[in-house]
């Protein structure tokens, strides 16, 4: 029984540069705590698939502002220094405090979605991880088998640093992984694909008051409410609805077995299902690279599926008082005669907590299930199609040479001398001293002046080398100032480079941070106004692609963007230049759908004419080359600035250089 | 032909002169030395030379009369 009178408040804390703790309580008019899609039955993901809890919150302006942009915000100073206080990665706390008593419903970062009036959309502490990519190929696991727990805390050890996210796992899941080497992915992406195998919850749970990632199995056989709910006082809103389309009762695996490396299929069934439903046979294909390699982890993993799926899915919709105890997995027992006669059971599945301190409204809403079940769209994922053909095998291809990213290496038996060639390049290395001769792929050289771009066309980013030929390294005129030369290369893309050579005295170099998330087409970015006499500006631009791409196919995303710039007390807005920064990969699994997700980066340097200037970065376009060939999750990528610094350099003279451009080489 | 001379159309200022690169590199045009500045292709004009020219040079040696660069009065010398 939920108390009818009882007093909520709640604390929203954010953690400051230094460490310290705002608390953002008195501000709060709206939160949402969420954990999976409670907006309808049966369908989308529930918190038991997606294991990420997120937090929507809005703040009230009132005195202060919390726009980002403000540097005269009591908020966004920090010991007299500019340090925004809603900014990405700051980490949140939130907690509902129920007749005093304090329940922590999330702990997380900020940096989905901040907005000038102070609303923000966060995510739970796996947005770290989930931000973070694998760059470097490694190999798990070993030939006699490591436990997967431990696979995990290596794979969050090597990309994240030793010690810095400890897995919980109270009880081992018993999952020996064979060796295995761990493709480009996120950390997140990597540490489910390891707990997928045999269908545990990974996440981060409150334990002990604190919120940890946990590794543990879904608790499927409870059968025993954690909580009482009655019809007359505890329920606002259930709403019932019954959908057997997703009912499997009879699941087939086929996987590689690493003993006698053939394909061999494990078949498990559930008969009352069987008799309730009739015979819902799922099949799913696991890729020879899989991690399940044993009759034993075969079964281990069907049976997951068959407990999951075999009842009914998440039926009911209950929206109650706000019960910040309900999680995913809770147990409740709900009497209500206008759905059921019986007092029937059900397990959480999806929860979302609503605070709204303006419209009076605390809500918990729930979606439930007959019984606990550690996932449902994850496992349907993983179903072969009907009207699929079966996957391909591999002795099917068996005389065709794989396509792959795989060198082609030839040793001249006379000097032992290895020759290989991919896609980047041509190498030739010694055995003896392991010296490397690179290959060129073009090569390119002229003369030019200061200012110039020089038009590539490569496919690759090239090595580029200038060298003055005529400038002046020393103007008289400036005999009492230190003078230096700058004579580089800036701007450099497969498409060419530009040109820098100038004599110059040297001036102020000032750094700025970087700039908003831009999104969506027309998505644009000021900066503050420069100082008054700089003479060149350098942007750094920073974008991050996210995309699937389906077997044996590329996928893309290309964003094009625009800088400009704006004099003082001018209305105009001049056009530095326009760019396109973009991600292009190919999937060579023949059966399995690849995730991508990564960084690209680009620096833009021009000189300007005195006075202060202010920049604006804006989103032109945003487009795919290959639509249709895996999901784009354009609300997750973004391009910004992501540094800027302003020069007030004297140009006491310009010149022209020699210039060599390379491609391949080493160079990339 | 040598180097790409390529000036505003309405003020004849000379904005670039690219010399044609040796290798692997296109021969120099509107498009390519001005590929991030799409708003001037058209108000752009260009023309080939003789002679190997940087862009420094030109504006110092080259001027643009009745639609075509020639030599300032005056302006470059040999030796």
């Amino acid at each position: 029984m939920i108390p009818a009178n009882r007093k909520i408040s709640a604390y929203l804390g954010i953690q400051r540069a230094d460490g310290t703790w705002a608390d953002l309580s008195h501000y709060l008019t709206q939160t949402e705590v969420e954990l999976g899609d409670v907006s309808l039955v049966g369908t989308g993901n529930a918190g038991v698939d997606g294991r990420v809890r997120t937090l929507r919150f809005s703040l009230k302006q009132e005195g202060d502002s919390f726009s980002p942009r403000d540097k005269n915000s009591f908020w966004n100073t920090l010991n007299g220094e500019y340090s925004p206080l809603l900014w990405p990665n700051r980490k949140v706390r939130f907690d509902a405090i129920i007749d005093g008593v304090s329940y922590r419903l999330f702990e997380g970062y900020l940096g989905d979605s901040i907005t000038a009036d102070g609303s923000c959309e966060c995510r739970d502490l796996s947005k770290r991880l989930q931000d973070c990519y694998i760059e470097e190929k490694r190999i798990y696991g070993s030939e006699n088998g490591t436990p997967a727990e431990d696979v995990i805390q290596e794979i969050l050890d090597d990309n994240l640093g030793e010690g810095e996210v400890e897995l919980y796992c109270p009880v081992s899941p018993g999952f020996m992984v064979l060796t295995y080497e761990l493709d480009y992915m996120s950390v997140w992406d990597a540490i489910q694909q390891v707990a997928g195998q045999f269908g545990w919850f990974l996440g981060y749970r409150l334990v002990d008051g604190e919120f940890k990632l946990i590794l543990m199995e879904p608790p499927r056989q409870k059968d025993t409410p954690d909580y009482v709910l009655n019809y007359e006082d505890d329920i606002y809103v259930q709403e019932l609805e019954i959908n057997d389309a997703d009912v499997r009762n009879v699941v087939v695996v086929t996987y590689k077995d690493s003993e006698t490396g053939q394909r061999a299929t494990v078949t498990l069934e559930e008969e009352t299902s069987i008799n309730l439903f009739g015979r819902r046979a799922m099949q799913i294909e696991e890729a020879d690279t899989s991690l399940i390699d044993t009759e034993e982890e075969a079964e281990r993993f069907a049976q997951a599926a068959l407990d999951d799926l075999h009842d009914l899915p998440a039926v009911c919709r209950i929206d109650l008082p706000i019960f910040p105890q309900l999680d995913v997995f809770s147990t409740i027992q709900i009497h209500n005669p206008r759905i059921s006669s019986t007092e029937d059971f059900y397990a959480v599945n999806s929860v979302r907590h609503t605070l709204d301190f303006v419209g009076g409204k605390f809500r918990t809403e729930v979606i439930a299930g007959g019984k606990v079940i550690g996932g449902h769209a994850i496992w349907l994922r993983k179903e072969t199609r009907p009207g699929a053909k079966e996957p391909i095998k591999e002795e099917d291809i068996g005389p065709i040479d794989k396509i792959e990213n795989k060198p082609i290496e030839i040793v001249d038996p006379s000097s032992g001398i290895k020759y290989s060639m991919d896609q980047w390049g041509f190498v030739a290395v010694d055995p003896n001293t392991e010296e490397v001769r690179p290959y060129v792929n073009r090569i390119a050289m002229g003369e030019a002046s200061d200012g110039d771009f020089i038009s590539l066309d490569f496919e690759r980013t090239p090595q580029v080398k200038v060298v003055p030929r005529g400038l002046t390294t020393y103007n008289p005129d400036y005999s009492t100032d230190k003078q230096a030369l700058r004579v580089f290369a800036s701007d450099i893309s497969p498409e060419g480079f530009k040109v820098n050579c100038k004599l110059i005295v040297p001036g102020i170099e000032t750094i700025h941070g970087q700039g908003d998330n831009l999104r969506d087409v027309g998505d644009y970015w000021i900066s503050p106004y420069t100082h008054p006499n700089t003479t060149s500006c350098l942007v750094s631009i920073r974008a991050w692609f996210r995309y699937d791409i389906w077997a044996r196919m590329y996928n893309s995303a290309y964003f094009v963007y625009r800088i400009e710039e704006q004099p003082l007390g001018s209305s105009i807005w001049e056009l530095v230049g326009e760019w396109t920064i973009g991600s292009r990969e190919f999937n060579n699994n023949w059966l399995q759908a690849r995730a991508f997700s990564g960084a690209k980066t680009a620096t833009h340097q021009w000189d300007t004419s005195g006075g202060q200037k202010r920049i604006k970065l804006t989103m032109v376009d945003r487009y795919s080359l290959d639509p249709g060939t895996g999901t784009m999750y354009w609300g997750e990528m973004y391009v910004r600035v992501n540094s800027w610094r302003e020069v007030s350099d004297f140009v006491a003279d310009t010149g022209d250089v020699s210039w060599l451009a390379i491609e391949g080489g080493g160079g990339g | 032909m040598a180097s790409l001379v390529i000036w505003h159309k309405e003020t004849k200022e000379i904005l670039a002169s690219l010399i044609k690169p040796l290798g692997n590199a296109p021969p120099p045009s509107i498009q390519g030395s001005f590929r991030h500045r799409p708003d001037l292709w058209d108000k752009l004009e260009f023309a080939w030379i003789d002679a190997d020219m940087t862009t420094l040079q030109a504006k110092k040696y080259l001027e643009i009369v009745d639609g075509r660069p020639r030599l300032k009065e005056g302006g470059l010398r040999s030796g």
